[in-house]
């Protein structure tokens, strides 16, 4: 016993000594760790995910690629993005409004306007405004525009385009990045070559192995330990730096000239490619009248105000005004000047061209509040009037026929209430296209009849009811009548739908006011 | 010493127990999960790891299935912003990218530019095909033009392999606004628009008439680094799959087994996961997939076979409509097929390698195709020069048809160009001598 116990303390004490030595070894480990990371910048996890500049090679998501308009909104409500259009039906106007940011800026405002007239005239006229403008088009893009929508069936009775300054900035922007002028506006930023998807994949690996790093649930609690805060902030200034060196490969890849990415590749002087885009703009503007006559719409262009502010607050002029493009205040007004004589010439061979280029001349306060077009409420308040006589002055000589049967058809899948009161909803054929399709349901998506809130598409929470809410007589009959009110604009949608919004299937709906 | 070697044989004996408890546990955990545990790991049970397959309840394409598409369709073609996309063989002058021409940069193709008679071809594959030899017949039978005899035809090609409507009438409308001025425009089309849009709408669910290399082409562009991603990850998961020889003994242990089956399936998880991103629901409330690849949100019909038919006869009257508005001629030719009722007796050779009437593609145009005659009627009576040259080889008994698509031999392109240039020769010298013909120098200024 004795000599167990005298064998055991001299090795516990070296065992204590050994324990002390580590912790003392681990605590100047620490110590000196914690002097490295003083002074330092900030290593949260959110500080971290800051630091690979993503904007730079990431496409922004708001926009989507279209095959035939180049890029439309990333919006399931955007007109763009809905096919097949309106057909003609007795009692509706289908009236469709193009262009690019201007246009953008007074679509929806021109479109309560135009449901607020047909509403104060009372002649049961029913508008569906088509809104196809989107931040940036510019020509070619409208002509594609109408030219898929006719092709995919829609008919129209009024379109107007609203167009002149992208069509000058757009081109010598995309010429000044290598990219075929007439092409969408960045179209490079959204085209991605396959050869450079692999310097993405090496950085979403990056940017994954990041993340992994840094989402540690549990493990996060170790990270108090200097020593291993050191050992992670060193694996992450790694990935960084990996990260910008993948970045500076793109951009260095940027440079050179890519069919997919950049277009054909054709050289302009600046005086032939302000030709070139005033012929683009004026034969695309045919092409619209073009198309419009053979389908029996009314189309009118309208060459927007030209941007009047060419000077800085110091009196000194713009060099450079729009996006770093070289564009000058002199190029910008004889490429105005020259959408003018290519606009008379259109209207002598019989579009309905109206010039409002000097419209920002004619008041003092501005029209524009930057370079970049976008209007002040005087702005779009110039521009309404003339809008709104021309689209009801086309409408009313459209030959719109007037509501049949006592109702008043609006159309289906999409159509625009004004009235409140009571709608039937009706389908054509069958509305159980399948025994084990259940339920059926109605959507109604709501927008605010407050004409000061109306500048903004709705937000208003998608409302639904199924069809049970309308008893048997629906589901076996194929009809309900809906009461709506307190909105202008609805689209019923009809059928079973994914999460998404997809249609899983579709019943092809009329809608009557009775 | 004796008591160390008896400790130590403990201690032995004990990690023994220990590791033969854990490869127990090891073999009956990998059996409750995956079966028999063998040392190679049974490919089948890790597929989607090594071929990243993912069932789809639609009939859509797998995950799998749309990467691959993307990667094949991204070798032969790229995005265009109008014309959906263009075909990576541009090799005959075509004009489908204004400028664009033998990599070399040209003029957009302009009828006034000397005494040249411009004649532009549209269409998918088979126009594509027969451009050539249009382009010969064109300069054989210029003489018999009429009084209207150019020095020198010029024929533009912009047809595109697998182009359908409305790409037709967008590459027309998009070379007009790029300052084209044609004389004749020529429409070899049919097959394409009567047996994709119906397949497309029923497979991918959207609206039929976005083309399926288009809607790849989205994929990819819009989930490049998840398709990077993806390979990856397969790349990781055939490594671990095919163990090193250092590693081979190890894995006789059920323990380092489940570690690796482990592993896999992780990655596995991931690549699923990947795949969903791409073709979920989710993927595209949240953003760009859903949209982007299938163009549009459509309420049509999804199996509704008259998509097809009646955007081509819109398309057609559309262009023929524009281009008579420019003053000069639209012929629209309804290509010849072996699916056709009567189209052509086929010989041994076109029944064994031209003809599958049992695939999908032929059985859409099959079922469709009366609806496209009818449709082609009403093109006809709506005073479109429309031709329906589906019959054709109606008397030909060679071989002609070289795959059970559509396309045509030499001598088969030979035909059909020398068919295609007989009716315009006749409308053309028609046309001269009408009293209403003014002359094409009379055009438009537009």
């Amino acid at each position: 016993m004795t000599r167990t116990k005298l064998s055991f303390r001299p090795r516990l004490r070296h065992l204590a000594y050994f324990a002390i030595g580590i912790v003392g070894l681990a605590a100047a480990i620490e110590g000196v760790s914690w002097l490295m990371l003083r002074g330092t910048a900030n290593d949260t996890p959110e500080a971290w995910l800051e630091t690979a500049s993503v904007s730079r090679l990431e496409r922004t998501d708001s926009e989507i690629l279209h095959p035939y308009y180049g890029h439309t909104p990333n919006s399931h409500r955007s007109d763009l993005n809905i096919l097949p259009p309106p057909q003609r039906q007795p009692g509706t106007v289908i009236i469709a409004m193009l262009g690019g940011s201007v246009a953008q800026a007074v679509a929806p405002r021109l479109r309560n306007a135009v449901f607020q007239h047909y509403l104060s005239e009372g002649s049961g006229t029913v508008p569906i405004f088509l809104d196809l403008t989107n931040d940036g088009y510019h020509q070619p893009q409208q002509a594609m525009i109408i030219t898929n929508l006719l092709v995919n069936g829609g008919e129209f009775d009024v379109i107007v385009n609203l167009d002149g300054h992208e069509e000058i900035v757009a081109p010598v922007f995309n010429d000044s990045v290598g990219v075929y002028p007439f092409f969408p506006r960045r179209w490079s930023n959204m085209v991605v070559t396959s050869d450079r998807q692999l310097l993405l994949g090496r950085r979403q690996m990056l940017l994954d192995e990041r993340d992994e790093i840094l989402n540690v649930g549990w493990v996060e609690s170790l990270y108090g330990s200097p020593t291993l805060r050191l050992l992670r902030r060193s694996r992450l200034d790694e990935i960084a730096e990996q990260i910008h060196e993948h970045e500076r490969e793109w951009i260095a890849g940027s440079a050179g000239h890519d069919l997919a990415k950049h277009g054909p590749r054709v050289h302009y002087e600046p005086e032939e490619l302000q030709e070139a885009s005033v012929g683009v703009w004026r034969r695309s503007s045919w092409l619209l009248w073009a198309m419009a006559d053979m389908s029996g719409a009314r189309y009118t262009h309208f060459l927007q105000p030209r941007y009047a502010g060419w000077e800085t607050p110091s009196g000194d002029e713009l060099v450079a005004p729009i996006d770093q493009t070289g564009l000058t205040a002199e190029t910008y007004s004889e490429s105005y000047a020259m959408l003018v004589e290519a606009g008379q010439a259109l209207a002598a061979e019989g579009v309905n061209f109206v010039d409002l280029s000097e419209l920002s001349a004619a008041g003092e306060e501005p029209l524009y509040e930057d370079t970049c077009c976008r209007l002040t409420e005087r702005g779009v308040r110039s521009l309404m009037q003339p809008l709104l006589q021309q689209v009801v002055e086309d409408a009313t000589g459209s030959g719109v026929e007037s509501s049949v049967d006592g109702l008043t058809p609006i159309g289906h899948g999409r159509f625009d209430v004004y009235h409140a009161g009571n709608y039937v909803v009706y389908a054509k054929e069958s509305c159980r296209p399948s025994d084990t399709v259940e339920p059926f349901f109605l959507t109604v998506t709501p927008v605010p009849t407050d004409l000061a809130a109306s500048n903004q598409q709705s937000d208003v929470d998608e409302l639904s009811w199924s069809f049970d809410q309308y008893g048997t007589r629906f589901a076996d009959q194929c009809v309900a009548t809906v009461p709506l009110g307190d909105w202008f604009d609805a689209s019923v949608r009809t059928g079973q739908f994914a999460d998404d919004g997809t249609p899983a299937w579709e019943v092809d709906f009329a809608v009557a006011r009775t | 010493m004796k008591v160390v070697m008896m400790r130590a044989l403990l201690v032995l004996a004990m990690l023994l127990v220990t590791f033969a408890a854990i490869e127990a546990m090891a073999r009956l955990t990998y059996r409750f999960i995956y079966g028999e545990y063998t040392r190679g790991l049974p490919l089948g049970g890790t597929q989607a790891a090594e071929t990243g397959t993912v069932a789809d309840e639609r009939d859509a394409p797998s995950g799998n299935e749309q990467v691959e598409q993307a990667e094949r369709a991204e070798q032969m073609s790229f995005l265009h912003p109008f014309h959906g996309y263009v075909s990576k063989e541009i090799n005959d002058g075509r004009g489908l990218l204004p400028g664009q021409r033998r990599g070399r940069d040209v003029a957009v193709p302009r009828h006034d530019q000397g005494d040249a008679l411009v004649v532009a071809v549209l269409g998918g594959s088979v126009a594509d095909h027969v451009a050539g030899q249009l382009r010969t017949a064109l300069h054989r039978r210029i003489s018999e033009f009429g009084r209207h005899r150019p020095a020198e035809p010029t024929l533009v090609n912009l047809a595109n392999p697998g182009f359908h409507q409305p790409q037709q009438a967008m590459v027309l409308a998009n070379m007009i606004a790029s300052g084209a001025r044609l004389d004749i425009v020529v429409n070899l089309d049919g097959f394409n628009d009567v047996s994709i849009p119906g397949h497309q709408a029923r497979v991918l669910g959207p609206y039929g008439l976005v083309h399926r290399t288009w809607s790849a082409l989205a994929l990819a562009n819009d989930h490049r680094a998840r398709i990077a991603s993806i390979r990856r990850l397969r790349g990781k998961a055939r490594e671990l799959l095919t163990a090193r020889p250092w590693q081979e003994p190890l894995y006789a242990s059920a323990v380092f087994g489940l570690l690796r089956r482990f592993r896999v399936d992780r990655i596995e998880r991931m690549i699923v996961l990947e795949h969903h991103q791409m073709t979920d629901a989710s993927a595209m409330r949240d953003g760009l997939h859903g949209l982007a690849v299938k163009a549009t949100r459509g309420y049509v019909g999804r199996d509704d076979p008259r998509i097809g038919p009646e955007s081509w006869y819109r398309g057609s009257r559309l262009m023929a409509g524009l281009v008579e508005r420019q003053g000069a001629r639209y012929y629209h030719f309804l290509q010849p097929s072996q699916y056709a009722p009567g189209g052509k007796p086929l010989s041994d050779e076109e029944l064994a390698s031209a003809f599958a009437p049992e695939q999908r593609f032929a059985r859409e145009f099959m079922e469709v195709y009366p609806l496209t005659i009818r449709y082609g009627r009403r093109l006809h009576a709506d005073g479109v020069k429309f031709f329906d040259l589906s019959n054709i080889f109606a008397e030909h008994r060679e071989t002609l048809y070289v795959d059970i698509c559509c396309h045509l031999n030499q001598r088969g392109n030979e035909l059909l160009a020398e068919h295609m240039m007989r009716r315009i020769v006749a409308n053309e010298r028609f046309i001269e001598a009408s009293p209403l013909w003014n002359g094409r120098d009379q055009k438009p200024s537009a």
